[in-house]
């Protein structure tokens, strides 16, 4: 009786629903259509203990076969978002890629300072150290990004770009501390294609000697800078660039 | 008492478009059919309570939630597809606002199918074959 109960209350409820809609249905040009599609659920509604026993639940089927356009439609709309994801995907990649050569760059640039203050007993004000990407030829002969060191500045204390002034003595050398002007550079320069070992900045060994005409005190200090640099990260010290701290001023 | 607020926006609106009509109809038009968004605005919240209403219930009498989910739908579409008939309509587009009712009365249709498609199975297996 329960079950005849539930059956009645469903068809009320449907019928009441129904004629609800038609109500608040806005236009009469639609009319003909939703009636057709309401009565057809108030068939299956009154239907609904027969299809029970004949096959599935109506509610189960129908649920499927909503789901499966939905999912039909989908597919067509997710092609787009598929793809932004992908290229989501791959500038998360790019960004993390950046990030963690930066962080490399920094640690490179924290040992090459250290190097240099043991070298010639004073630190550097700066080391900027650039890292970059080189298509191919990896260790196991895979096709991989290899980082490379693409350019290293280096910008000495005012005592060591001017050693003339450090001579005259301790005061002088606080006396220069004051000076605004500071920065040595040095720049090392490697072929992106080239690689690691080989020599090729023509243009920045040229810069090297124009900076070093600049400052010829300043040079000294940039061969050993150069050298060292050169022998402990396999760089070749002809494309060290050296540039004295007021040139470099300048051309900043 | 929020007829006196619809109505006495669409009597403003009416008002404003008829002085500006005569000397430039692009923004009378514009002026209705922002008011026919603001009107369908404005009812949007009071069909969702009867909506909320009628789930509820659907739910305590045990009609089976697909049912209604199908009858909003058919709601919704004829709403909406009135809706920008109607705006299209008023600028004059009597083509696009039928085929705009057209895609309306299509998609109540495909509605339908799967109810039908379950109907007739039924039907079908009373029938001896």
């Amino acid at each position: 009786m329960t079950w005849l109960s539930g059956w009645l209350k469903e068809v009320i409820m449907v019928v009441l629903l129904a004629s609800f809609v038609d109500l608040i249905l806005p236009s009469r040009s639609m009319e003909r259509y939703v009636k057709l599609v309401l009565s057809l659920l108030i068939l299956l509604t009154l239907l609904s203990p027969l299809i029970k026993v004949l096959t599935q639940a109506a509610d189960v089927k129908l649920a499927g076969a909503f789901n499966k356009w939905n999912q039909q439609s989908a597919i067509g709309g997710n092609k787009g978002s598929l793809q932004q994801i992908m290229d989501q995907a791959k500038q998360l990649k790019s960004q993390q890629q950046e990030q963690s050569l930066e962080w490399a760059a920094q640690e490179i640039a924290a040992q090459m300072k250290e190097q240099i203050r043991k070298q010639n007993g004073q630190s550097p004000a700066e080391v900027k150290v650039v890292l970059a990407l080189q298509e191919g030829r990896a260790a196991d002969g895979e096709n991989a990004l290899n980082p490379y060191i693409k350019g290293v500045t280096v910008v000495m204390q005012p005592e060591a770009a001017n050693p003339k002034k450090t001579a005259d003595g301790q005061d002088s050398s606080t006396d220069i501390r004051v000076e605004p002007v500071t920065p040595v550079q040095v720049e090392v320069n490697i072929d992106p294609i080239q690689g690691d070992s080989d020599n090729s900045g023509g243009t920045t060994s040229s810069k090297a000697a124009g900076t070093g005409n600049q400052d010829s005190s300043v040079s000294e200090h940039a061969e050993d800078i150069k050298k060292m640099l050169g022998n402990t990260w396999g760089i070749e010290p002809e494309t060290v660039v050296v540039q004295s701290g007021p040139s470099g001023n300048r051309k900043l | 008492m929020e007829i006196i607020q619809v109505v006495g926006l669409g009597l403003i609106a009416t008002i404003l478009i008829m002085v500006v009509k005569e000397q430039k109809p692009m923004f009378a038009f514009l002026l209705a059919a922002a008011t026919g968004v603001l009107i369908f605005m404005f009812l949007m919240g009071k069909i969702s309570t009867v909506i909320s209403e009628l789930e509820r219930m659907a739910k305590s009498s045990g009609v089976e939630m697909i049912y209604l989910k199908t009858i909003l739908k058919i709601i919704g579409i004829a709403y909406i597809a009135e809706f920008g008939a109607q705006v299209v309509r008023d600028a004059g587009q009597e083509n696009i606002a039928s085929k705009i009712e057209l895609a309306g009365k299509i998609l109540i249709m495909v509605l339908a199918v799967p109810i039908i498609g379950i109907i007739i199975e039924t039907v079908m297996k009373l029938l001896p074959s």
